[in-house]
Formats: C-alpha cells, sequence, structure tokens
C-alpha cells in the first residue's frame, strides 16, 4: 500500500516537472524552523533565525537578520508580541511585501492555540507583559498538532506544486506525534501535582499539559532581573515547604536559580526549552529530553 | 464444525476398499468422485463465507480506530482552540506610541555660554548641559503602517526653553514598504543615514551627551527634511547603499538657499562571524553648500530661517564630511540577555572652503572616538568613552575657527542600571578637556519610556 502511494507520488512529481525554486522559510524560533522541516522535509529552504540559547526576546535586528528576511516568502514566527522588539523592524528595513503584517507570507504561531495567562489588565507594573497572553506556546505536545496543521495549510497555499508532499508528511508527522503524546502521558504520570519554580514563564504551557504547579517565578515580573531582596523573600517564602524543583531555560542568567536551588536543596534543572537545547534534534526530542530530565530528578 | 467434517472426510476415504466392494467398482471410484467433489465446493463456500466475515470485522475495526481518532482530534481542536480575539474598536487602529521622559541632575564647571572649542563653529545643542537639576526634552514619537505600502513616523520632542515650552519636530517622515527590487524610499524629515548613531534617538544613546565630533561636525545629530533611497543588495550578508537630497537647512548646511543644499551617500555592511560574533562598519559622505553659518547658536538659527547672512561672522562656502562607522558586539552565543560587548568608533574628517567673514578660508577638520559598553549581568553595564578633535584652519586667525593649536579631547566613564527594557539610570564622570578650561563634570539621568515597545536596534 504504502509502496504504491510512494511510486504514485514520484510519478506525479516527474509528471510536474522540475519543482519550482522551493520556499523560503524564515523561522524566528527553531520549533518553528523544525516544524516546518517536518512538514516540508527537504523541498524548502528553512532559515532559524534564533538559537535555543539565546533569549527570543531580546534579540537584536541584526544586519544577518535583515539580509536573510530579504528572502524569506513565508515568517514562522511566535508571534503574540514575543518578537516585538526585532520582527517589525527586521520587516520594515529588509521584508518583501507577502509576509508583512497580514500577508499570507505571516505566519504566527501563538494565535493559532488556546493562550495561557492573558492579563486582565494590561499595564506595564505587571512587568513586559503580552496582552496576548504567554507566547512560549510550544510546550504543550497538543498545541504542536493544531499548529503543524495550520502550517501545513500555509505552506500549501504557498507552494501549491508540493501540497501533496506536505498533506502526507504532515498526516505522517501527526500520526507519530499523537503516539508519542501517548507515551510521553502514560511515562510523565507521576509528575502530576509536582510544585516547580521557573525562572521566567516559559514552561507555562509544559506545567499546563503536565498538571506540574508552578508555586513562583524568580523574575519578580516578567522581564525583571530578580534583586537580592526578591530572592531572599523567595527563600524565606520555600524554606520549609520546598518545591520539587527549579527549572530554567539554556538562555537564563544561573546564577539566581543555583542561588535558590543551593539554599533550599532541591535540584536545578535546566530543560532544553526548544530545538538545540542541550543538543536535541528535533521536537520529539525536545520532550523526550525535557521527561527524562524532569522524571529523573523529581519522581 | 470444521474438525467435524475433516474427522468425517479422513474416515471415509480411509475406509478398506474392499468393505465398498460389493458393487462395481467404477461406479463406486465415480461416487467416490463426486462426493470429494462435493466436500471441495462445500468448503470453498465456507471458506469464502469466513474471509467475507473477517473483513467486515476489520472494517468494523477500522471505522472505530477513525472514529476513535476523529474524536481525539475533535477533542485537541476543542481543549487547544484560540481564545476568539479581540473584538475591533475604532481605538484598535491607534498607531504604536511612545514617549521618552528624560531628567538629569548634573555637576558641570563651564557654564553654557562659556562653552567654545577653538577651531570650531557650533551648531545648537552643542556643550555639556544645564548645571543642577534640570528636565532633557520629553519625546512623544506615533509610528505605524499606513497601508500595504507606507510606514509614518512622528516624533516630536517639549523642551523648555528659558520659560517657555518649545515644540521641536524632530522626525516627520513616510516610508515605502513594497518598492521592488529592495529599494526603500523614505521622505520627510529624517535622522540622515550617514555615521553610526546618526540614526538613533538620543535617548537610546550608550552615554549621556554625544561625542565630540557629533557635536562639531553635526550639532549631536544631522537631521534635515528630504529624501532618502536606500538600496539592500542581493548578497548572503548585509550589504546597503543609500543617498539623500536635503533642503539644507540644518546644520551643518545652515541656511542654504536654493532649498537642496545637502546631499549624502553612504554604504553599509554587517554580518555575523560564527554565533556569538556581529558587526556592522559603514562609509558615508556628506556635502553640504553652505550659505551662511554662524559663530554661535542664536545667529544660526537666525540665519537658518531668513536665509539672510547678516550679523556675525559667518562660514559661506562648501563643506565635505566624510565618515567612517564600526560597530562590533559580542554575547556569548549570541544570548544578549546575560552579558554582552560591544565596542564602537566611528571618525570623521571633514573640509571646508570658502569665506569667513569675509576672508578667505580653508580648513582641515577631524574628530573621532571610541567607546566600549560591557553587561556584566542582566540590567548592569558600565562604560568608557575617549572623544577628540583636532583643526587645521587656514586664513583665520584671531576668529573662532582659529584653533590656538589646541587638539580637544575628553575621557567619560559610565555605570547604567536598568530594571526593565523601560526604564534606564544612568551616572557619568566626565573629564573635559574639550576647551581650554579643563572640567570634571558629573552627570545623573533617568530616561524612561511610555508605551510603545522600543526597537532592539543593531
Amino acid at each position: 500500500m504504502n509502496t504504491m502511494k510512494t511510486a504514485a507520488l514520484a510519478l506525479a512529481l516527474m509528471a510536474a516537472g522540475p519543482a519550482p525554486a522551493a520556499l523560503d522559510v524564515f523561522a524566528c524560533e527553531p520549533e518553528w524552523g523544525a516544524l516546518a522541516k517536518e512538514i516540508a522535509g527537504d523541498s524548502a529552504h528553512v532559515y532559524v533565525a534564533t538559537t535555543a540559547e539565546q533569549d527570543p526576546h531580546y534579540i537584536q535586528a541584526r544586519p544577518s537578520l535583515i539580509s536573510e528576511i530579504r528572502n524569506a516568502d513565508l515568517l514562522a514566527c511566535t508571534g503574540a508580541e514575543l518578537e516585538v522588539g526585532w520582527l517589525p523592524l527586521l520587516l520594515r528595513r529588509g521584508g518583501s511585501p507577502d509576509i508583512q503584517t497580514g500577508a499570507k507570507g505571516q505566519f504566527l504561531a501563538a494565535p493559532q492555540v488556546r493562550r495561557l495567562e492573558i492579563p486582565s489588565q494590561v499595564d506595564r507594573s505587571q512587568g513586559d507583559i503580552h496582552p496576548q497572553g504567554n507566547p512560549h506556546v510550544h510546550l504543550n505536545p497538543h498545541n504542536l498538532l493544531r499548529i503543524a496543521d495550520q502550517l501545513a495549510e500555509r505552506m500549501s497555499q504557498l507552494d501549491p506544486a508540493n501540497a501533496g508532499l506536505f498533506r502526507q508528511r504532515l498526516a505522517a508527522f501527526e500520526s507519530a506525534w499523537r503516539k508519542s503524546i501517548t507515551e510521553w502521558e502514560k511515562a510523565a504520570a507521576p509528575l502530576a501535582g509536582k510544585v516547580v519554580i521557573t525562572q521566567h514563564r516559559s514552561f507555562s504551557y509544559l506545567a499546563d499539559w503536565l498538571d506540574l504547579i508552578v508555586a513562583a517565578n524568580i523574575e519578580p515580573k516578567p522581564g525583571i532581573p530578580p534583586s537580592g531582596a526578591h530572592l531572599s523573600r523567595l527563600l524565606d517564602q520555600f524554606r520549609d515547604n520546598p518545591p520539587a524543583a527549579i527549572l530554567r531555560t539554556p538562555y537564563e542568567d544561573t546564577r539566581p536559580s543555583d542561588w535558590l536551588g543551593e539554599r533550599l536543596g532541591v535540584p536545578v534543572i535546566t530543560l532544553p526549552y526548544t530545538v538545540g537545547g542541550l543538543g536535541t534534534s528535533d521536537l520529539a526530542d525536545v520532550f523526550d529530553k525535557t521527561l527524562e530530565l524532569l522524571l529523573e530528578a523529581m519522581e | 464444525m470444521n474438525k467435524t467434517f475433516l474427522l468425517l472426510a479422513a474416515t471415509w476415504l480411509a475406509w478398506p476398499q474392499g468393505a465398498l466392494a460389493d458393487g462395481d467398482p467404477l461406479a463406486e471410484i465415480a461416487e467416490l468422485r463426486q462426493a470429494l467433489a462435493a466436500l471441495r465446493d462445500d468448503y470453498a463456500t465456507r471458506i469464502a463465507d469466513l474471509e467475507d466475515r473477517l473483513a467486515a470485522a476489520e472494517a468494523r475495526v477500522a471505522q472505530a480506530e477513525d472514529t476513535a481518532a476523529a474524536a481525539r482530534r475533535t477533542a485537541d481542536e476543542v481543549a487547544y482552540a484560540p481564545q476568539p480575539s479581540v473584538p475591533s474598536t475604532p481605538s484598535t487602529f491607534n498607531p504604536a506610541i511612545g514617549a521618552v521622559l528624560i531628567g538629569t541632575y548634573a555637576d558641570v564647571g563651564l557654564g553654557e555660554d562659556d562653552f567654545a572649542i577653538p577651531g570650531f563653529i557650533l551648531g545648537g545643542e552643542t556643550g555639556p548641559g544645564a548645571d543642577g537639576l534640570s528636565l532633557g526634552e520629553s519625546e512623544i514619537n506615533f509610528n505605524a503602517n499606513l497601508d500595504d505600502k507606507f510606514h509614518g513616523n512622528l516624533t516630536f520632542a517639549l523642551a523648555d526653553e528659558e520659560g517657555e515650552v518649545a515644540v521641536e519636530l524632530e522626525e516627520a517622515w513616510i516610508q515605502t514598504l513594497s518598492l521592488p527590487n529592495d529599494f526603500q524610499l523614505r521622505a520627510g524629515r529624517m535622522f540622515s543615514g550617514i555615521g553610526y548613531i546618526n540614526q538613533f534617538h538620543r535617548h537610546a544613546d550608550d552615554f549621556i551627551d554625544r561625542p565630540l565630533p557629533y557635536q562639531a561636525f553635526l550639532a549631536g545629530q544631522y537631521l534635515d527634511d528630504g529624501v532618502q533611497l536606500r538600496w539592500l543588495a542581493p548578497t548572503p550578508w548585509f550589504l546597503e547603499l543609500g543617498g539623500e537630497l536635503m533642503r539644507g537647512d540644518k546644520f551643518p548646511a545652515a541656511g542654504a538657499v536654493d532649498g537642496a543644499g545637502a546631499y549624502s551617500l553612504f554604504l553599509k555592511a554587517g554580518g555575523d562571524i560564527g554565533l556569538s560574533h556581529s558587526w556592522k562598519a559603514g562609509l558615508s559622505y556628506l556635502s553640504a553648500d553652505v550659505a551662511g553659518r554662524f559663530a554661535g547658536e542664536e545667529e544660526a538659527e537666525k540665519g537658518a530661517k531668513s536665509g539672510e547672512v547678516e550679523g556675525g561672522p559667518a562660514f559661506i562656502g562648501d563643506s565635505d564630511l566624510l565618515a567612517l562607522e564600526f560597530v562590533y558586539k559580542w554575547a556569548p552565543d549570541g544570548n544578549t540577555r546575560v552579558r554582552n560587548f560591544k565596542l564602537q568608533g566611528e571618525f570623521f574628517d571633514r573640509e571646508e572652503d570658502g569665506l569667513f567673514d569675509g576672508l578667505g578660508y580653508s580648513g582641515d577638520q577631524d574628530g573621532w572616538y571610541l567607546q566600549g559598553l560591557y553587561q556584566f549581568r542582566p540590567g548592569w553595564r558600565v562604560g568608557y568613552r575617549h572623544d577628540a578633535l583636532s583643526a587645521d584652519n587656514r586664513g583665520v586667525a584671531g576668529t573662532p575657527l582659529d584653533d590656538e593649536g589646541f587638539d580637544p579631547e575628553r575621557d567619560s566613564i559610565l555605570l547604567e542600571w536598568s530594571n526593565s527594557e523601560f526604564s534606564r539610570i544612568l551616572l557619568q564622570y566626565t573629564r573635559d578637556r574639550s576647551t581650554p578650561l579643563d572640567d570634571d563634570q558629573v552627570y545623573l539621568r533617568y530616561i524612561m519610556s511610555i508605551g510603545a515597545h522600543r526597537a532592539h536596534q543593531f
């Protein structure tokens, strides 16, 4: 059956003649680059603007990014103001009309899913909050299913010649992903109800998925580095009732979390956060590694 | 059922031949063949029947699986579907609005009126600033995409000038978003693209005041009314070419009469080296027809407004400015959040020919600065800057353009704390030898922004 499908596809591809120029995808974050690669395989050129070691809030509109965004047919970014400091500038300096706000070539992932932590009041005394909610949506694998579906549709619209291939690869990704979700959820059962502290609100979706309880953030407010006084307050608050672990991303300052972890006597876990973090190679690897680290430290 | 049949058939076949031998043997064989054929037919029917039932069962399982998958999908759809977006209201289309509030305490020995650099005619907004407590310019900015083809930007500054609130128009430009072949056209009042920090708002500067070459050659910042065309080259690394045609009313042209008194050309390149290093460098040229640049700020403004050449000594002639810029930034793995370093420098060379106060004058002046800033932990930065000027002017002995053999220079150190991206507090110490009167200066300044998120310009 599968061989027949492949053969039919190969035939269809041959009949279509030489493929038109491959879709150029500019992914703001590694997770969307990885998702685009799952859908397109080698039939799209994917450029990833940031790495897992870089805080996506604090990217500068570097000359190299301007020259890369020039070529993009499709922008795959988070939205919800995660890239507000740099993406609008890149778009104004180098973006073609096809990828400007609202254009078909601009795909934003966060608006495709249910967002957590939508503030009821938008005021900067709350820190650098996002009126559209927490933008770190990729750490719930269910969200990725929805986003993959929408991204594949957008890619098919922009590159109809490869639409069949995208649909087929999407189906394969979805079925493998659903199977993985079942396995992850089974493996992660012991984590439910565990209390953690996170550095920033980067793991809200992961916590929501695994029923982890985020009792506090090391940042007093989003985007505001912790002061000594704030860390002491956290220490007092949790001394008698320490959390199971402190979670942080590869790009965050290690000092405040190390300080608190040491004094509370709880493990401080750097999670991959996204593709490339701790050497992870793809999205499934990110979740495998994340669960492995969480289970190792908290079981 | 099947087993019984097999058993029956086997018994029948194994029956001794003699037991059946009471009739015609041929008839018996025929009878046996018939029985076998009947048996075969019966089997075939039953097997076919069983196969049908198996297929039906398989189909039902597949259908059930499909239904289950669809149900799971629907459940996901419902659980992870996005919230409805905020209903649109007329104010949804408001542009990004931002305001910047600045306040300073300064301990400066030099009076504002004493500030004069021998060998240079200075424009407005130069010098060490007011002593004591003062309010800086409060700046208000609006910007938004106008439609699919244009972006607009308006910035004005409110300043207190001798008890009266003065409104200064800093920027009022529109820019194209969709010209083909990576061209971009900007028109209106804008910061010129020459040099590195000229395009930045002053509140985005690392140090409290502009480096000496900016003060001497561009009156702090060259902004003018005109058009700018930029082109991004189709290279794998960043390469940009640009040119501007300006009205020429503002310093350094200061009072060109034909309404197109200055033009500029610039070339910028940049890129990354690995993950941790990035750079940008540029070469710029600004040519201005100077119809009357006065020694002294008030005269300069008056002359610029009227276009007349009256009062005080003034310069009439050609002014050519060449600028070299570079900036290098380092951040471990490109992550600027925790630690980062920036090294930045610019060199300017200006040649002027014409008349100063009726005398034949030719001037050759240059200036440069080099500064480094290091963020050692989130929110905290330290910096150092050295800036210097030198002039070699001929035919102007005894006038303000006489450099008196003096080379101005300064050294500054800076400590900065930002609580968030929206607030900065700066403490700066400067050893100022820009005038023959040495001065020690200390500044404490806050720079806070309200509203729209600032852009992370490189």
